[in-house]
């Protein structure tokens, strides 16, 4: 009888370690998944919401590199510049000189889906070679900045570069689009 | 199997440690992030400013790095000199001349230009750059000249399509910077007299004709360009008597922009002291709304 006893409480022991087990798996576990979604949902939402906006970089770049008379292009005058589909845009920003006097722009696209940046690198690419055109017998001098490196694309962003630093505001944008 | 059940969770533990530690290590990735970016906001894209930011520092430079450079030779003197300099200054030093500050109104409306066409060169394409004027009423180009106005394209659209289109009621023209002290002024001034006759004869818009701005002395010291203070007022001058025996109207908006010694007001010129600051526009756009 008290073999049996003896029995069921060790019975009684296993079941409940097994028991302790499978829940301390079970919450391991739900921990494990929650932990990699939120790693996953902050990866996807790292491109969207943590990640640096077409703000964030343009802003970066403009307190690091001097912009002559910069001003902001914003969302409601951006078709006369920049032809893109806004649906497909998550983010952006952009400067232009606004004297006139110098080639200087700054223009980042973040896209919603990286499938999208090859049209808007296009278009980006169309307006550096306008603007060389503009301003290769305008100002010579000022022509470094237009040197062939000026859209720059980086996962779901594209930027255009126009200024005295090209490779600095490069490094910056990737940087920030990692 | 008290032993095996420690030991399962001895390496539970480990486990949701692992997991927790996992989860705050991502953390800082994700604040990396956010604390770069925001750090900067409008302040540094104003240019406006920067002339304002600039007189700042000089209240501030004895204070930070002089009298700490200086006060460990001569603690006792320092200070009461800057009392001193600042209590007799106005008696004991010459009177500063103060830089001329210009006075012409900035304050327009928008919708008086909603029928207007302006025309010029890079200088009026800052009109819809700063976004005081839209796009689609500014004719502009970087080089356009009187000479080559008539006969150029603006992004593949000629002047007289444009204005056979949008049939504006005013026409402002701006022209000459690009050309003055390279051609003969007084060609200069009979290729506006010729633009301005081609216009009337496809358009009944009232046609003003501007002046072009001065320049900087540093401007017109530097080699980029052959512009002159004096080639400019010759050229003014002449566009004013070819202008008078048109239809339209000259208006002298050079003597705005301009300080008592000639050349630019400090305050209305980009660094290349050609070309306008933002604030200009709105003297231009508040001039023209004033005479026209």
């Amino acid at each position: 009888m008290k073999i049996n006893v003896t029995k069921k409480i060790i019975a009684g022991l296993i079941c409940a370690a097994v028991a302790v087990c499978v829940c301390g798996c079970s919450s391991g576990t739900a921990t494990d998944s929650s932990a990699s979604s939120t790693t996953e949902s902050s990866s996807d939402t790292g491109s969207v919401s943590t990640a640096a906006s077409a703000s964030d970089i343009t802003d970066k770049i403009l307190s690091e590199i001097e912009f002559p008379s910069n001003v902001e292009i914003k969302e409601e005058r951006r078709a006369d510049y920049y032809e893109a589909d806004a649906d497909k845009i998550e983010s952006y920003s952009a400067y232009v000189c606004g004297s006139g006097a110098y080639p200087d722009e700054l223009a980042v696209f973040c896209m919603k889906s990286s499938a999208d940046t090859a049209a808007v690198k296009e278009m980006l690419e169309k307006r550096v070679e306008k603007q060389s055109a503009a301003f290769k017998d305008y100002t010579p001098d000022e022509m470094y900045k237009i040197d062939g490196n000026n859209v720059v694309v980086s996962g779901n962003y594209v930027a255009l570069i126009i200024c005295s630093d090209n490779a600095k505001a490069t490094e910056i944008f990737k940087s920030l689009t990692k | 199997m008290l032993a095996v059940i420690c030991s399962l969770s001895v390496i539970l533990c480990g486990c949701s440690d692992a997991v927790s530690s996992s989860v705050s290590d991502s953390a800082p990735d994700t604040s990396s992030v956010s604390t770069t970016a925001p750090q900067t906001t409008t302040a540094t894209t104003l240019p406006q400013t920067t002339t304002t930011v600039t007189t700042v520092p000089v209240t501030e430079e004895p204070v930070q790095t002089d009298i700490t450079s200086e006060q460990t030779e001569e603690p006792e003197t320092q200070s009461p000199e800057y009392t001193d300099s600042e209590e007799t200054q106005p008696q004991s030093e010459p009177p500063v001349t103060q830089p001329e500050t210009p006075s012409a109104p900035t304050d327009f409306e928008e919708s008086f230009f909603d029928d207007a066409l302006f025309i010029g060169d890079s200088i009026t394409t800052g009109l819809y750059l700063y976004g005081y004027i839209d796009m689609s009423k500014v004719y502009a180009k970087m080089g356009l000249a009187p000479s080559t106005a008539l006969y150029s394209d603006v992004d593949g659209v000629t002047l007289e399509s444009k204005i056979k289109t949008d049939k504006p009621k005013k026409i402002y023209i701006m022209l000459g910077t690009n050309s003055v002290g390279y051609s003969d002024n007084e060609y200069l001034a009979s290729c506006m007299e010729e633009l301005v006759n081609s216009i009337s004869s496809i358009s009944k818009a009232k046609i003003y004709v501007l002046s072009i701005p001065p320049i900087t002395a540093y401007a017109e010291a530097s080699y980029d360009n052959y512009l002159s203070k004096a080639a400019i007022d010759e050229y003014n001058s002449l566009l004013k008597t070819a202008i008078s025996r048109t239809d339209a109207v000259f208006l002298d908006f050079h003597s705005v922009l301009t300080a008592s010694d000639g050349y630019y007001y400090e305050e209305y010129h980009e660094m290349d002291g050609i070309h306008f600051m933002g604030s200009t526009y709105q003297v231009m756009l508040s001039f023209l709304e004033e005479h026209s």
